[in-house]
């Protein structure tokens, strides 16, 4: 196939996703303070294991870890939020939010946020300090959740790139003026990729313009952080439940990670419903050492990571298409063995990938349901494929 | 292609995105990494070896140092080399319970086998101060009690002269120590000598052709017992896992500062139940006196461990199924005599030593995979035997 057929084909192909999606509105991106207290839960049957093949969930070449867990078969709880809002002054909120997340049939309540936002009146624009447990707002690549976002399915980039979701202690400085955002964080340097309370920050700044009869948002970010032995800490005795992790030795990382990433959102509301076309294309680049009973090997790794997600709503119907890949390439600067590589999860020659098709259908005020089909890459030379059938309840409750 | 269609479709856009590259792990060799592999003969599938910088090896001082270790000349009285207690078709062990030095002396440890003895951290059966084959082998060379090869200060003038009198070793010497001054020092022995311990390498045996991706090379006897061995009742593989069959491992890669240097009390003496050893040899005790460190010994490598009987540090296992049967009992008894007492019960013995019950068919199983660890080629290898046979 030639050069040109390829991009014309890719581009054919882009235009067929051209059908997305109204991510359930979250008050991720909002800066309207209130009072308030909302739930949320996602309820997913799963007709096979992510990554069916693999005894955990690990993708050669990648180093994961953080809280991308296997979603098993079955009915699972895919994720739940409480989260209240109090506005005790005009310019003041502080928020919280308890989230279960379950992995490996247990259950973990854990505070997924706890901010306080302090929105000084200014003549021009809006200047937005936040402060307490939180999640970068760099990308939302990292901090999806099935009980809020449009699509049931992990995603991949979020699952490698991110470790499924960022949160950490953090300071955010965010200025609003015009189509123009520009923020900047600060991280205690707790939350994956970074550990250990090493250094880390972030920033982004976006422009919205009208496009097309639609809006376009434009956004352009960093994140970097620093880790201190970080482990994959997914696989503690507590969380893993396979004996044969023997054969299984996985490195602790010290060095840096940076993440950059250009986040594309074009949406346009249509008369019954809307439209919508996103992209991220996200590069993550460690460099470091990865150390292993005494060893320590010079290492850096570079993934490249894309996704496209397209959705179409039509009155209360959401249909939409998510595909996302990565490409995973690893350096080792030192003299090791194909088996020690083998060993650390890190040889690698195959791009992972993801693709889905959904269907997601409001049915009243506080429920949705959705059906996905999912085929995706987790390993070398071997396709999975996945149903998920899923409930979304959202609801005020105060 | 209708079944790749779909996900095909639905990846082209974001293959666009990532520029359709492809994933890679490489590895990227110093120079200095690739040559030392060359010269000391590592295959691909092993790690190099820790050498230390005062020593970088090369084809000359290898070549002296396979002379000298097959060289009987180097013993004061002429009658030992190191090949006499380290032969090659025995890995390098000797197959005697303790040898005897160049003088008579019986040695108290047994002959250990020298395959791979470049990836532990410690070199002897018990001893942290001998951190470098270099150091070590001043044992075998310069020790007046016992006398090994017995060059004691008294005769070391008389057997460095040797060396310097005969035009053959000179020239090797000097070609090996090229920007040193002339004249043979008891250094160059050594250095030479461990630059050619650092080439015995073994990494042959039916076990590596089978990680290899060779499915025949182990049979399933072997294969069951390698399971066995890494599972949690023999627990074999807590004191020797590894490429080398050996917790105690260093090499190029190993991180100097976090160097872990382990030795197990294995529960084969119970002394007066106070968990002592026999009073001629009691471990790691014997260097630093510490009442705890009675019993404790290097977890030796097991390559080639079917041809270096008799077993442990005395030498006094004869089989690798009584060795097996050892573990399982979880410490060795000793009815009477003066070293009576019960392993098993040793208060100083390791708690990865508990015993199991295990089948017949399963300790023939685990002999069966220690078997596998045999490599013939290194036992016969042309660039390891006595350069001058007789
Ligand atoms: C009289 C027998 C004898 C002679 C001769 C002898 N060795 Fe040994 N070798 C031993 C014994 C016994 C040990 C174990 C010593 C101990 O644990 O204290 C040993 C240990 C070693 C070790 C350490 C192995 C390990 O796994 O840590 C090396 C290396 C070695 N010998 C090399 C040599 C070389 C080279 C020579 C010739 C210079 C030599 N030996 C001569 C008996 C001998
Ligand atoms: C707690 C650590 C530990 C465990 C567990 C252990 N070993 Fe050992 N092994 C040692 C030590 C230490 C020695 C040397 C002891 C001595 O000489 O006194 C040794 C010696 C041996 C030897 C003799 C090697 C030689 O060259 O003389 C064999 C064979 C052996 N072990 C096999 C096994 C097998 C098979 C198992 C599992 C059933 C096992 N070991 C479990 C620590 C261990």
């Amino acid at each position: 196939m030639s050069k040109t057929n390829r991009i014309f084909l890719a581009l054919l192909s882009a235009v067929s996703l051209l059908a997305p999606p109204q991510a359930i509105a979250h008050g991720q991106y909002g800066h309207e303070f209130r009072t308030g207290l909302e739930a949320s839960a996602a309820l997913t049957y799963r007709s096979a294991d992510l990554a069916e093949e693999v005894d955990d969930y690990r993708i050669s070449g990648a180093l994961m870890g953080g809280e991308s867990y296997r979603e098993e078969q079955g009915l699972n709880l895919s994720s739940a939020h409480l989260t209240g809002f109090y506005q005790p002054q005009k310019d003041i909120q502080v928020a919280a939010s308890l989230a279960v997340h379950s992995h490996d049939d247990n259950y973990e309540i854990e505070l997924d946020k706890a901010l306080i936002s302090w929105q000084p009146a200014l003549t021009k624009g809006i200047f937005l300090i936040e402060a307490g447990m939180m999640s970068t707002l760099t990308t939302d690549s990292a901090s999806r959740h099935a009980d809020t976002d449009l699509v049931a399915e992990p995603s991949l980039v979020s699952d490698v790139l991110w470790g499924r979701h960022h949160r950490d202690l953090g300071l955010r400085a965010t200025y609003l003026l015009g189509g123009w955002t520009v923020g900047v964080e600060a991280w205690n340097g707790d939350g994956w990729p970074a550990a250990d309370r090493a250094n880390a920050f972030s920033g982004y700044l976006a422009y919205n313009i009208a496009l097309w009869g639609g809006n376009l948002s434009n956004r352009a970010w960093l994140f970097r952080a620093d880790a201190e032995d970080r482990e994959d800490d997914r696989f503690d005795p507590g969380h893993n439940h396979s004996d044969d992790l023997e054969d299984l030795e996985l490195p602790a990382f010290t060095g840096h990670t940076q993440l950059v990433g250009w986040d594309l959102d074009w949406k346009k509301d249509l008369q019954t419903g809307s439209l919508q076309i996103s992209m991220r294309l996200t590069r993550s680049q460690s460099e470091g050492d990865l150390t292993l009973t005494g060893q320590a090997f010079p290492y850096e790794n570079a993934y490249t990571a894309g996704l496209v997600l397209g959705a179409y709503r039509y009155e209360a119907n959401t249909f939409y298409v998510r595909a996302e890949q990565i490409e995973l390439d690893n350096d080792f600067n030192a003299d090791i063995t194909a088996t020690q590589i083998e060993a650390m999860g890190l040889t690698g020659n195959y791009e992972p990938w993801k693709g889905l098709l959904g269907w997601q259908r409001q049915t009243g005020d506080q429920f949705a349901i959705r059906l996905e089909a999912v085929v995706s890459r987790h390993q070398a030379g071997s396709t999975e494929k996945a149903l998920n059938l899923g409930v979304i309840w959202q609801s005020p409750l105060l | 292609m209708k079944r790749i269609f779909l996900p095909g479709a639905l990846l082209l856009p974001v293959m666009l995105l990532v520029g359709c590259g492809e994933s890679e792990t490489s590895v990227n060799r110093s120079a200095e990494q690739d040559s030392l592999r060359e010269v000391l003969g590592i295959p691909e599938h092993f790690p190099l070896p820790y050498v230390p910088e005062f020593n970088l090896p090369t084809e000359e001082k290898i070549a002296l140092g396979r002379r000298l270790f097959y060289e009987e000349r180097l013993s004061a009285n002429e009658t030992q080399s190191c090949a006499s207690c380290h032969e090659q078709a025995r890995a390098f062990a000797d197959g005697e319970t303790v040898p005897t030095g160049s003088s008579g002396e019986r040695l108290t440890r047994n002959s250990q086998g020298l395959a791979n003895v470049a990836y532990h951290p410690t070199l002897t059966w018990a001893s942290k101060i001998f951190t470098n084959i270099e150091s070590q082998l001043h044992v075998p060379l310069r020790a007046d009690n016992p006398i090994e090869l017995g060059i004691t200060d008294g005769v070391l003038d008389e057997v460095l002269d040797r060396f310097n009198d005969a035009p053959l070793y000179s020239q090797l010497f000097a070609n090996a120590f090229p920007e040193a001054e002339p004249g043979v020092t008891i250094n160059k022995i050594s250095h030479a000598l461990a630059s050619f311990v650092r080439t015995m390498v073994s990494a042959d045996s039916a076990f590596d052709r089978w990680l290899a991706g060779d499915e025949q090379a182990m049979t399933d006897q072997q294969k069951e017992g390698f399971v066995l061995f890494n599972g949690e009742k023999f627990e074999c593989f807590h004191c020797h896992g590894g490429i080398n069959f050996s917790v105690s491992y260093r090499d190029s890669n190993s991180d100097p500062g976090s160097l872990s240097v382990p030795f197990f009390n294995n529960g084969l003496y119970n002394v007066g139940g106070d968990g002592s050893y026999p009073p001629n040899d009691q471990g790691l005790f014997e260097l630093t006196q510490n009442p705890n460190h009675r019993g404790l010994f290097r977890p030796p490598t097991l390559r080639n461990v079917a041809v270096t009987q008799p077993y442990m540090h005395d030498g006094s296992i004869e089989t690798l199924r009584e060795v097996v049967l050892h573990y399982a009992r979880g410490g060795r008894r000793i009815e009477d005599g003066p070293l009576a007492g019960d392993g098993r019960l040793s208060p100083l013995k390791s708690g990865l030593v508990r015993g199991f019950s295990a089948t017949e068919e399963e300790v023939d199983a685990v002999v069966a995979f220690l078997e596998a660890l045999t490599d013939e080629t290194f036992l016969t290898a042309p660039e390891f035997s006595d350069p001058e046979p007789e």
